[in-house]
């Protein structure tokens, strides 16, 4: 990196830092702090929520991955754009006229206060952790990048960034400063991607290079039968993206800043629809550098910041600088919308439930504040021991979600909206079973784990039961990669076995905890709440049934790769994208 | 460039130039909003006003 590079980067650092005094002139209330006032247009909600989506996890994390195992990690983008299409017709409208600012907030108006609570600490918990995990990416890649080998130092500098503005303008920073950042990182894409596509020979030449070549014709095959990122890997994702866009916290908190129901179901429809293209600008450079660096890399999150650094400066001085901008812009804009998230939970589902006494605007305000830094601190923390194990960070990330969320979105989404017999103590139970049989699924495949957590303390109490663990994490050792996959799967069938088994076990929940499924007709505004689950008009109806037999036919497409159909790649990608138009259609008819 | 870049980059540069051009007209709707708003009490935006 030259001089001028340094400079492009620092000034854009500035400005983000400075954006957030400035934006604390609009904060006169907690709404104003947790969900933007609740005023956010169509385009700018689709900006900030792609911005939110979208991190170096992506253009670093899934590139890398793109250039070790194929184009197929894609579905971890594109299931997610049809999970929001999905999510912004049929649920986010549903809670977005409940005027919530967080899931835990919902699972106090259906089942319980403790819920809301214990939900609140564990994915504030978990939200850290995730930050610490894009932290860690953002630190390694600018140490490659800019070969300023000083990865705590870069960690500080983006927390410093980042938590001062989020703190100081809370989602009004972050939904303004989203807008900016989705097109900085748009930008920075837009640079990086033709460059990458001419050094390996061109989009056409490299296809045919990996069709022609047998051990890597999967790096093209979007549906791929086998792998570690097969047909079994986007059905979990698929699962994964469904929980992500209808329970996750700070896509959602996001979307409750929506002016009303319909504007949040175009924002995430908007959302959906432009990601899907975008997400080529960042694993077809993976596929480039398994072109152009065919041996690979010990660790895959340095295959893009080793294509940047190698083909950038020879096109032009400080294009690396702002290519750079834009990777810091992707990822600033997540940190910030999740430690907004982070203090959100804390201080609106963890610090209000606990306290007697209602607290006042300004003490909330203070709380979240201290919550950001704290959560700043524990993100660090998270970042220097992912630096220390040298973990891949797509499979970090796999791993954690795969493991908790699952359980959530069966306890929220299916039994909270859809089964009115289901009772708090059914919603516990289903959560943490589903959590442990998650854990308990990687206890059973991960050699080191294994040793560790159950074959110890089990051999202590039977030494038959032991011998019998061992046989078993000897067979599945060899399926590890498909377990793998199978461990959301197996988390949310047990959520959804436990949670109506307990629920009958116990009374009736209250007739008032069922009131969330009333439907109000009129917005926070007074304007009429026209956004109905069945459209009133034909184009309507016929766009919605479109979205869901789409969707249908996507799942079908892809597990039928497990035979090997010719046409499943070309089925689910025609059908992602009927999903997506019609998703579109529907928003903007009545 | 080939087609198949050319035609990836032409997409993401129409979602780059619509982004900027729509909402600059939504900005000036949200802030509209605003001054009207800053004119009114608040009620801290609870949930059950």
């Amino acid at each position: 990196m030259t001089g001028f590079d340094y400079a492009i980067v620092i000034i854009f650092l500035c400005i983000i830092a400075g954006a957030g005094a400035t934006i604390s002139r609009l904060i006169r209330s907690p709404d104003d702090l947790f969900v933007a006032g609740r005023q956010l247009t169509p385009f700018v909600l689709a900006a900030t929520i792609t911005a939110t989506n979208l991190s170096m996890f992506h253009f670093v994390g899934m590139g890398g991955t793109a250039s070790q195992d194929g184009v197929s990690i894609i579905w971890q983008n594109w299931t997610g754009d049809i999970a929001l299409v999905l999510s912004g017709l049929f649920v986010l409208p549903f809670m977005r006229r409940l005027r919530i600012r967080s899931i835990p907030e919902f699972l106090e108006i259906r089942y319980t206060r403790g819920l809301r609570t214990l939900v609140g600490a564990f994915w504030s918990m978990r939200l850290c952790v995730y930050l610490g995990i894009l932290l860690y990416i953002a630190g390694s890649a600018a140490a490659e990048i800019t070969h300023w080998n000083h990865y705590i130092a870069w960690l500080f500098v983006f927390s410093a960034v980042s938590i001062l503005y989020s703190t100081v303008g809370g989602a009004w920073a972050v939904a303004i400063m989203d807008s900016v950042q989705f097109l900085t990182m748009l930008a920075g894409a837009l640079i990086m991607f033709p460059i990458a596509m001419h050094a390996a020979g061109g989009l056409p030449s490299m296809i045919h290079y990996f069709k022609s070549t047998p051990a890597r014709f999967h790096f093209v095959d979007f549906v791929p039968t086998k792998g570690t990122y097969n047909w079994m890997f986007i059905v979990a994702i698929m699962l994964l993206s469904l929980k992500w866009s209808t329970i996750d916290q700070s896509i959602l908190q996001r979307a409750f800043g929506a002016h009303n129901p319909r504007v949040g179901a175009k924002g995430m429809v908007l959302s959906g629809l432009i990601t899907t293209p975008m997400a080529f600008l960042w694993i077809l450079p993976g596929i480039a550098v398994a072109r152009l660096h065919p041996q690979g890399f010990a660790n895959p999150d340095e295959a893009i910041p080793w294509l940047l650094r190698t083909q950038l400066p020879a096109v032009a001085t400080g294009l690396l600088g702002f290519v750079l901008c834009g990777l810091v812009a992707a990822q600033i804009s997540v940190i910030t919308a999740d430690v907004n998230s982070v203090a959100t939970l804390m201080a609106s589902d963890v610090y209000r439930t606990l306290r007697r006494t209602e607290p006042s605007q300004r003490e909330l305000i203070r709380v979240v504040r201290i919550n950001s830094l704290l959560c700043g601190a524990i993100m660090i923390a998270t970042a220097i021991l992912l630096k220390m194990t040298n973990a891949g960070a797509v499979k970090a990330n796999l791993v954690l979600v795969g493991i908790l969320d699952m359980p959530l979105f069966v306890v929220t989404v299916i039994y909270g909206i859809a089964f009115k017999r289901t009772n708090w103590q059914g919603a516990v139970a289903g959560f943490v079973a589903g959590g442990i049989a998650g854990i308990g699924c990687y206890l059973l495949i991960d050699p080191q784990l294994f040793h560790t957590f159950i074959y110890s303390p089990v051999s202590r109490l039977s030494v038959m039961a032991s011998t019998w663990l061992t046989g078993l994490n000897h067979q599945l050792l060899p399926r590890q990669g498909q377990l793998r996959n199978l461990a959301p799967i197996i988390s949310s069938g047990t959520a959804l076995v436990v949670t109506p088994l307990v629920s009958l076990l116990f009374a009736k929940p209250p007739a008032s905890s069922l009131r969330v499924r009333q439907p109000a007709d009129r917005t926070d505004s007074g304007e009429v709440d026209d956004f109905t689950l069945i459209p009133h008009s034909l184009i309507g109806k016929l766009a919605a049934f479109v979205v869901v037999v789409a969707a249908i036919v996507f799942i079908l497409s892809v597990i039928s790769a497990a035979w090997s159909w010719p046409l499943a790649s070309l089925v689910a990608l025609s059908a992602m994208v009927a999903a997506l138009l019609a998703g579109v259609v529907r928003v903007y008819v009545k | 460039m080939d087609w198949m870049t050319l035609a990836i980059t032409a997409t993401g540069a129409v979602i780059f130039c619509l982004w900027i051009i729509i909402p600059i007209q939504e900005y000036r709707t949200i802030f509209e909003r605003l001054r009207h708003r800053d004119d009114e009490p608040s009620n801290g935006g609870e949930r059950h006003p």
